[in-house]
């Protein structure tokens, strides 16, 4: 039983007034991958930018059993009242202080990741960006600052579907991995890069001094959210890294370092104990596993949508 | 709206009564039911309970797939953190092989798991609770610094807190792990005004079998999540303790006739008295309990004066069980305040809850922000 | 950290077979051990130790006549340290 059955359409089936009465009001369901959001906003000005991010979205109605209940509010904080601020809740409860309203959409996103970290153990979550081309699945694990998110940004406007910029999310003893399409946060330059790169990628405006530095978000193709059920078992495993001026390289990476990699930076590989050495050791010994170097984002898709296309054939 | 609101806390009771006992009648849940019950249930850390009552019963399949996803990550959580128990009891085990010959009593959650009792399994394990005798105690913390257990990284204030005024030893933990070891000498800290006599707690613990840890006695088992609940908690939103409380008289007077009896003894002799008063009263309505008759009027007579109790069961009801997430009500709120201050008049001296709670409010107020969750 | 001392006279031998899930990719031979719930990255030697040497206890003088070149002192001090660092994850227990 799936809430398949509760699909009310898509987000752009409902006016820009009606969108906002629900996010305002009883609260608005939104299917995100495997999860059932409910979702309550009450920020001047959020509900449209949502709107516009989340329009390929399915809607859900309120009779449903939800992966979880969010609430953002507009707080005036006592006795600094002209610090207005944002507060993310889950379950009526807040998992971190009161934000500066201007973050007030980074702060939601952020609030759906750590949502998502925290309760969804029935998944190994890798920290990772998944995408898809020739119905085979692509890891980029995520090393800080390696770039990770601008590859992927970069990738899912030259023909990949994107699962994720963030999640690997994969069930325990199988093999696939499965897709959550979300906003994708773009840091810094990369931004202007993927604005570049990507003149029709719909990205929304950029937030200033977040803890992440510049914020901006690229919104999901229509097409990875349209598949958004479809499922992909995994042919490579790329792990990427952004050198200013490098030349492109690609490596073959052993599949002991690839292991240690991806399962030191999941967000709960520890957690799931044994199953999860189980399902990444199958990850690591059907893909194929490489280091990639580059600097030119062009270079680097070129060069990763022939390694795809190769492998296809 | 008081009506509502009143109904709001109602349906949460209702939910979870209903969820503890009887797992067929989840699996006929409505959605909107359902999703109610697994928030508050996470809320109440009775999560991973029902998970394992479906679990057994057979019925997690026939869930809708995102309540399944719910309930198999709240039992994830309950197993990875008993193993993390476990392996912690083995290698402090392990590494007092070669200390003289002392008894270390494991306490509550690592209590249950090495009984295999019915309450261990979905249990959100918290902390490694040990008892020695007291003049053990320094060694025992000395030596298991030296081999890589420190204590936390606190604040002057909080090290002060343990050391000088409550005279209890902050957590220690090893290097290589994340497992929290509390170190007692009794089952109350030191400063609480309730003082049961530590040497019989000690003369009653018993060998686990296949094991190098001791227990408290059942009956001081009983007697010690009773007493930790009422006496050294401000009980917001912790049912699962309840629950555990419900268990484990359920497990052990179903072995043996005597056992309410034998508690109700014990209780007279540690003087701990009020703590089973409150904790009976309070479990009943968990069902389940099939608490004799008897034994309730018998525990009538420890309870304080009738406007006491008149207050204390308006309270603590609405602290032990979660509130209603979408509909926050200033009774409960006002509820759990009281019983948080209670929480520290019983635990320390007036003039230490004065320092205490001023310190706590002035670190709240210009203390730095807590850390978020990674949003890589 | 202070750790029990060792003698001439211990001896060690691994933890259960079943304590153990081995992925080999070699050179790594990654271990999941189940009673801690950790992954351990070794090495073959590592692997040679706990799958086979210490299938039966031995000491250390037994362990190392396996390794013929390991005589020079350095390496017994290595191999004692190895097989402490064992213990201490309980990979490996004194019999």
């Amino acid at each position: 039983m799936t809430n398949e059955q509760h699909n009310l359409g898509k987000v752009s089936d409902l006016s820009q007034q009606d969108f906002e009465g629900l996010l305002k009001g009883p609260g608005l369901g939104l299917q995100i991958g495997p999860f059932s959001a409910r979702v309550r906003i009450e920020v001047e000005g959020l509900s449209d930018l949502l709107y516009d991010f989340y329009r390929d979205h399915t809607l859900l109605d309120s009779e449903i059993v939800h992966s979880f209940h969010v609430r953002l509010q507009h707080k005036r904080a006592f006795p600094r009242l002209y610090r207005r601020t944002v507060r993310f809740t889950v379950d009526g409860r807040k998992p971190h202080e009161d934000m500066p309203i201007d973050q007030a959409l980074p702060v939601f996103e952020w609030g759906l990741n750590l949502v998502v970290a925290l309760r969804s153990h029935s998944f190994l979550m890798l920290h990772s960006a998944v995408l898809e081309r020739n119905d085979k699945a692509l890891l980029l694990p995520a090393m800080p600052g390696h770039g990770k998110s601008t590859l992927c940004a970069g990738m899912s406007h030259r023909g990949w579907r994107t699962f994720s910029d963030e999640f690997g999310l994969i069930r325990p003893g199988t093999q696939e991995m499965i897709p959550v399409p979300r906003p994708m946060a773009l840091k810094n330059e990369s931004i202007q890069i993927i604005r570049d790169f990507a003149p029709d990628a719909f990205i929304g405006p950029a937030t200033p001094n977040t803890r992440k530095g510049t914020v901006a978000h690229l919104k999901p193709t229509t097409d990875s959210i349209a598949k958004q059920n479809t499922k992909a078992q995994v042919g490579m495993i790329i792990f990427p890294k952004w050198v200013k001026e490098a030349s492109l390289n690609l490596q073959p990476i052993s599949k002991g370092e690839s292991f240690m990699l991806l399962a030191t930076n999941a967000f709960n590989y520890e957690l799931l104990g044994e199953a999860a050495f189980r399902t990444v050791g199958d990850l690591v010994e059907r893909a194929d596993c490489y280091r990639l170097v580059y600097s030119d984002l062009e270079e680097a898709t070129r060069r990763l949508n022939d390694l795809a296309d190769t492998n296809a054939s | 709206m008081p009506a509502d609101r009143h109904k709001h806390h109602e349906s949460v009771r209702e939910l979870l009564h209903i969820a503890l006992n009887d797992p067929g009648a989840v699996a006929a849940m409505d959605a909107a039911d359902l999703d109610l019950l697994i928030r508050v249930a996470r809320r109440g850390r009775v999560l991973g309970n029902i998970a394992v009552l479906l679990q057994d019963a057979e019925l997690l399949d026939s869930l809708p797939e995102v309540a399944r996803d719910q309930l198999e990550s709240a039992l994830v959580l309950a197993t990875s953190r008993a193993s993390l128990a476990l392996w912690e009891l083995d290698r402090i085990a392990w590494t007092m092989l070669n200390y003289d010959d002392v008894r270390c009593i494991a306490m509550k959650g690592c209590a249950y798991l090495l009984l295999d009792m019915p309450n261990a399994r979905g249990r959100i394990f918290a902390d490694v609770d040990l008892m020695f005798p007291e003049s053990a105690l320094a060694g025992v913390e000395e030596f298991l610094n030296q081999r890589g257990w420190r204590s936390q990284e606190l604040t002057p204030y909080d090290q002060n807190y343990y050391r000088n005024w409550t005279h209890e030893l902050p957590p220690i933990v090893h290097a290589e792990r994340e497992v929290e070891i509390d170190l007692h000498h009794n089952i109350l800290p030191r400063t609480a005004r309730l003082k049961p006599d530590a040497e019989k707690l000690l003369k009653g613990a018993r060998e686990v079998a296949g094991s190098d840890y001791f227990v408290l006695g059942d009956e001081d088992i009983v007697l010690h999540a009773m007493t930790h609940l009422m006496f050294n908690d401000e009980l917001a939103d912790k049912l699962r303790d309840l629950v555990d409380i419900r268990i484990l008289c359920e497990h052990f007077s179903a072995k043996d006739a005597e056992f309410w009896s034998r508690l109700l003894s014990r209780a007279e002799e540690l003087d701990l008295r009020r703590a089973v008063f409150y904790s009976l009263r309070y479990s009943q309505d968990l069902h389940g309990v099939a608490i004799p008759e008897a034994i309730i009027t018998l525990t009538r007579a420890w309870g304080p004066p009738a406007s006491v109790v008149w207050l204390m069961d308006r309270i603590v009801p609405r602290a032990l069980y979660p509130p209603h997430p979408d509909h926050p009500s200033r009774l409960i709120s006002i509820s759990r305040w009281l019983l948080y201050v209670r929480s520290h008049w019983i635990r320390m001296p007036p003039w230490l809850l004065l320092y205490h709670l001023t310190n706590k409010a002035c670190v709240r107020r210009f203390g730095r922000s807590r850390e978020s969750a990674p949003t890589g | 950290m202070l750790t029990e001392p060792v003698s001439g006279v211990t001896r060690w031998r691994s933890t259960a077979p079943a304590d153990i899930v081995w992925f080999d990719v070699p050179p790594d031979f990654i271990a999941f051990h189940r009673p801690s719930g950790k992954t351990h990255f070794l090495n073959e030697a590592s692997k040679l130790l706990l799958n086979k040497l210490l299938s039966e206890p031995k000491d250390l003088g037994e362990i190392l006549d396996v390794f013929p070149s390991n005589k020079a002192r350095r390496h017994v001090e290595q191999m004692r340290d190895l097989l402490v660092h064992l213990e201490g994850l309980g990979l490996i227990k004194r019999a």
